[in-house]
């Protein structure tokens, strides 16, 4: 259900570029992502097939441009410091060990769009760290297991919710 | 285009230019070496790496050869300092970004980039943290067959040109920018996930380094410990250039062969991935022999043959049938010794072998109206055809190199007809789709002619010159009923129409046909009506244009050429001929059979009826190629001697009294004639994986040696050359010459191969136009309710002997499936992957079922791979082709039920 209304509304985009161009694929991405905030899989073949490019060039096209989000934006963002002070202190086996439980490497976003794990450079609180900060939150001295409850902690709540 | 003559100097050297050469086209005319990365032949020029700098005098600015044009006057060096320099900044450049280690690379001594470091004397960041490169680039390797280490990618970006302008897919892109930029998949899901990559390694061919790899060649050997060896790929009847590397007497892995003029470097995934059968661990190596249980038992290869002598004339003596199958897979030599051993040891000519159920169907028809039977055209025409007719032929999967180069052609803008019930890929291409009932070829092509006769888009200069007996046919158009042909074909008219203009009317038409057309039992008729087409509008026997049977195994023409046809001498001689047989008596100083002898489906019947009592196998696997296999499995279990001779134990050996077991391509010399007749070398790579195996005509030839004969064949050349006696249009080929000259057959009065057939006169002289009353269509019953379309898929060949040995190919598509139409699965509830039971009249069998909109309701497609659903089981052999024997193999009303 929900892949034909997106369907639909990815065709009623296309409906105004009538005699598509190469260059109307900035676009047409461009609109699909203010409709839905990102591009999936699904919106970019559909527009890259109208406009006449390959899906892969179109990806290629569209991760070379900061404005396309090409992922489903997390809920949660979670900033691993990965600076001097935090490295000595442990932050790359954290960032390992996060990684495993997520299922994601850094710099992606859990399939369900809830968790997109980054990494920073220092942060300013080297005395406190490992350092850790999640949307606006900042947690300070965190292990794996702090984490690990963080996130299931996180995991519940919108699983009920 | 003007004819101003260009001159530039290069180094002081004076070159003469053609029109639109770059730089490095002049530099390379005279061997004046430009070093390059990005560059590749065949693609267009990327010219981003800038390694090809060059100084023209007068210029501030370098300039990249690679896509710089020569002008007249331009003087250019290509050594300079300010060369030179410039060339180590890039270098200096690429390796900072470059997270290789050339110690433990697989590409080290071929790498582009290791060889300009040494050029330049440029030192590299050897030793790179594993982690830093995993982090950054990471390593493609999902998937069963290719590892891309991004750590090692120049960012050429050759590989994502290959994979879009050679194979037409479009797996590989660049995505992200600066520091992160790399080549990748849609969404970097790797190329498992992502359904464009079918495996055909070209990009592998093509990359410069050694970021794209084989994964099973991983660490088994580098350019200075292998060998590597140029042959010609085993499967397709392309024939594509490979080029072999083994260590230690094993393949490690394949690369397309640059050089071949046939493929220029491209493979599909069948010669790039599919050689792991050579080395395989169930290749036989002993000669095996029934006990008194019946069990198989190991014996001397002298015991074995001599077991065969003693049984041939112990039926010799009884006055039993003998018959002998030979095999498109095995060299000319071969099938040529084979042959020779029936007619004139055994004396029978029941030769046959596998082009019976392929294309005898082109020999009888082909032979009658135009006098040759085979390809018009050489492959290399396709760049010049501007509509292409396809009919029949599923080519992506069956000629996957062909039909690229056919999409090349089709992207520069010219047309395609396509002519196929199912929607199969290549139909994506297509100018014009027509999806005619399965079996209706008849009626369509006769639709067409008279839509042309009608409109006189025919071409009076052809007819009146160079056939016989056209009014007759244009007598028979007039009589004929398009309403009718429109509707058993089940084509609009209007689109018949739009295809009979466009292919009557384009400058250069070309037919490209294959066993869609042949594999009927009005098959015959199918091919007399295609070259009705093509001969009433001017299209064949001119140019570029012709009509195009593909043969479909790597060596089935050069089969047919030796004569392993019943009735048919080498070089297309008739046995019942008495001058034809004269000649080879003569020849061979001996006598021969005088009346034709049994072809394929009649040989089992016989067998059945008790009539032939020996049976000599060599390299074929009738019982899951052939129709109707519930009937060849008791014709092979009756036969009171049966004697297989091949590589595997495969389901017909199983059956066997008698194994002997042979060499494979990659052990032997010999020639293999491709589907454009073109005749090539086939080289050893390694030597026999154990010892004691011999070279299938080795067997025959120690096998006539036992009977006290001596044909003094020490090598593959003796034979060859009597070959070039015994068949002539072979005559004109040196066998020394083979690998540095092209050779079609047949050669002219100068000793010139002909690359184009029929050019101003046809073979028979005048063609013939012979109209063809539409043979009954395959009808649907409520017994029977769809048609079973049967053909194969683009990972596998044939019976699946060979690729389904390479564990690779086979985790890709490990299992047969139907393909139905969401509407039938809908009505019978089934899923993906639901096990459904396919019966016909003759058989039953299993499968999974794939939902696809590539057919039509009610018509199903399988493929014939798999041992574990033999889909001939489902097929029948009574219905011949009245003229070539050809059973229905193509075409079988089924019923299907959900299990
Ligand atoms: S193997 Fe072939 S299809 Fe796959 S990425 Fe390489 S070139 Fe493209
Ligand atoms: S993988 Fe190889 S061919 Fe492709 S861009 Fe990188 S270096 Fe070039
Ligand atoms: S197209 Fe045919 S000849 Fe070429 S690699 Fe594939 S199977 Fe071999
Ligand atoms: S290094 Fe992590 S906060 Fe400074
Ligand atoms: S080879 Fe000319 S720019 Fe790369």
């Amino acid at each position: 259900m929900e892949e034909i209304k997106t369907s639909n509304i990815v065709d009623n985009i296309l409906k105004k570029y009538e005699n598509p161009k190469k260059s109307d694929l900035s676009k047409a991405l461009l609109d699909a992502q203010n409709e839905f905030g990102y591009l999936n899989e699904d919106i970019l073949k559909k527009i890259s097939a109208y406009i006449g490019v390959s899906a892969t060039e179109a990806y290629g096209f569209a991760s070379f441009y900061s404005m396309y989000n090409l992922e489903k934006p997390g809920k949660y963002i979670f900033k691993i410091c990965k600076g001097t002070a935090c490295h000595i202190k442990g932050a790359k086996r954290l960032i390992n060990e996060i990684e495993q439980y997520l299922g994601i490497k850094e710099g992606e976003t859990t399939p369900d769009g809830l968790i997109k794990l980054e990494t920073s450079s220092c942060l300013g609180v080297c005395a406190l760290s490992p350092v850790l900060i999640i949307n606006d939150k900042t947690y300070v001295r965190v292990n794996s297991k702090i984490v690990k409850s963080l996130i299931d902690e996180i995991r519940a709540e919108n699983f009920n919710g | 285009m003007s004819n101003e003559l260009i001159v530039c100097v290069i180094d002081g050297v004076e070159i003469f230019c053609e029109e639109g050469w770059t730089i490095l086209d002049a530099a390379n005319s005279v061997g004046i070496y430009i070093p390059t990365l990005c560059y590749f032949k065949d693609i267009t020029t990327i010219g981003s790496c800038r390694v090809c700098s060059v100084e023209i005098v007068g210029d501030k600015l370098l300039h990249t050869a690679c896509s710089t044009p020569v002008r007249n006057g331009m003087n250019v060096l290509t050594n300079s300092e300010r060369v030179t320099n410039a060339r180590k900044l890039i270098i200096e450049m690429i390796l900072s970004r470059h997270f290789g280690d050339c110690l433990v690379c697989d590409a080290s001594g071929e790498c582009l980039l290791e060889k300009y470091s040494y050029d330049f004397g440029v030192s590299g960041n050897l030793f790179v943290k594993n982690e830093f490169k995993e982090n950054i680039h990471g390593i493609d390797d999902k998937n069963p067959l290719i590892i891309h280490d991004r750590g090692k990618c120049i960012l050429c970006g050759i590989c994502v040109k290959v994979c879009a302008e050679w194979t037409h897919r479009d797996a590989l892109s660049f995505v992200n920018k600066g520091s992160k930029i790399m080549v990748s998949t849609l969404y970097n899901q790797g190329l498992e996930k992502n359904k464009e990559c079918i495996y055909c390694g070209n990009c592998i061919t093509s990359c410069p380094v050694g970021a794209l790899g084989e994964k099973n060649a991983v660490g088994r050997g580098r350019a200075p410990e292998v060998q590597k060896v140029r042959t010609i790929c085993p499967y397709c009847g392309v024939g594509c250039g490979i080029v072999v590397y083994q260590k230690a007497n094993k393949i490690v892995k394949v690369r397309g062969d640059l050089k071949s003029n046939v493929s220029g470097g491209r493979l599909c995934i069948k010669g790039k991935f599919g050689l792991d059968f050579v080395n395989s661990k169930e290749r036989l190596t002993k000669p095996l022999i029934r006990d008194e249980n019946g069990n198989f038992k190991e014996v001397e290869f002298i015991d074995a043959i001599l077991a065969v002598k003693h049984k041939i004339e112990e039926i010799q003596r009884k006055k039993g049938g003998f018959a002998g199958l030979s095999s498109a897979r095995c060299t000319n030599e071969d099938n040529y010794v084979f042959q020779k051993f029936f007619r004139t040891i055994i004396k029978s000519d029941n030769i046959d072998h596998c082009a019976r159920i392929c294309h005898s169907p082109t020999v009888s028809g082909l032979t009658q109206t135009l006098g040759s039977a085979a390809m018009t055209n050489p492959i290399e025409d396709i760049e010049r055809v501007d509509c292409f007719f396809i009919i029949g032929s599923n080519m992506t999967s069956s000629h996957p190199v062909l039909s690229w180069k056919i999409i090349s052609r089709v992207k520069q803008g010219a047309i395609l007809i396509l002519v196929d019930p199912r929607k199969s890929p290549l139909s994506k291409y297509a100018t014009l789709h027509l999806q005619l009932n399965p079996g209706s070829d008849v009626s369509l092509l006769n639709a067409m002619c008279k839509i042309i006769y009608e409109e006189r888009m025919y071409d009076f200069d052809m007819l009146e010159n160079r056939t016989e007996n056209y009014k007759d046919f244009f007598k028979s158009l007039e009589e004929a009923d398009l309403d009718k042909l429109a509707a058993d074909s089940g084509i609009d008219e209007s689109d018949i129409r739009l295809a009979a203009r466009l292919y009557a009317i384009s400058g250069a038409s070309s037919i490209y046909y294959a066993m869609g057309i042949t594999q009927h039992s009005f098959g015959t008729s199918n091919v007399i009506s295609l070259t009705n087409l093509a001969i009433m509008c001017g299209k064949v026997g001119f140019g570029p244009m012709g009509v195009n049977p593909l043969r479909g195994q790597n060596n089935v023409q050069g089969a047919c050429d030796m004569g392993a046809l019943p009735g048919v001498l080498p070089g297309y001689k008739n046995i019942e001929n008495p001058a034809d047989r004269k000649f080879f008596e003569d020849l061979w100083q001996t006598t021969l059979p005088e009346k034709k002898g049994k072809t394929l489906i009649e040989i089992m019947n016989a067998i059945l009826d008790g009539e032939i009592n020996f049976l000599y196998i060599m390299g074929e696997n009738p019982v899951i190629s052939d129709p109707n296999s519930n009937k060849t499995l008791s014709a092979l279990e009756k036969v009171d001697f049966l004697v297989v001779q091949d590589i595997f134990l495969t389901e017909t050996a199983a059956l066997a009294d008698i194994v002997i077991p042979a060499t494979s391509f990659a052990e032997v010399d010999g020639t293999f004639t491709n589907t454009e007749r073109r005749v090539q070398k086939v080289n050893k790579v390694i030597e026999p994986i154990s010892k004691g195996l011999v070279d299938d005509w080795g067997i025959i030839n120690k096998i006539a040696e036992l009977f006290g004969i001596d044909w003094g064949y020490k090598g593959w050349k003796d034979i060859f050359n009597e070959i070039k006696r015994a068949v002539g249009v072979y005559s004109h080929i040196d066998p020394d010459l083979l690998e540095s000259k092209q050779y079609f057959w047949p050669g002219d009065e100068y000793g010139q191969s002909v690359k184009r057939l029929h050019q101003n006169k046809f073979s028979r002289g005048k063609a013939i136009l012979s109209y063809q009353e539409p043979n009954i269509p395959y009808k649907i019953t409520p017994e029977y309710p769809y048609l079973l379309i049967i053909g194969r898929l683009y990972e596998h060949y044939h019976t699946g002997t060979m690729t389904r040995k390479s564990s690779g190919i086979e985790s890709l598509k490990p299992y047969t499936q139907v393909y139905i139409n969401p509407k039938d699965s809908m009505k019978l509830k089934l899923k993906n992957d639901d096990w459904v039971k396919i019966t016909s009249a003759n058989g039953e069998i299993k499968a999974r079922v794939l939902i696809s909109l590539e057919v039509k309701p009610s018509n199903l497609f399988i493929s014939f791979h798999y041992k574990e659903a033999i889909a001939n089981k489902l097929t029948d052999s009574s219905n011949l082709d009245a003229l070539s024997k050809m059973a229905p193999l193509k075409v079988t009303p089924v019923n299907l039920e959900a299990l």
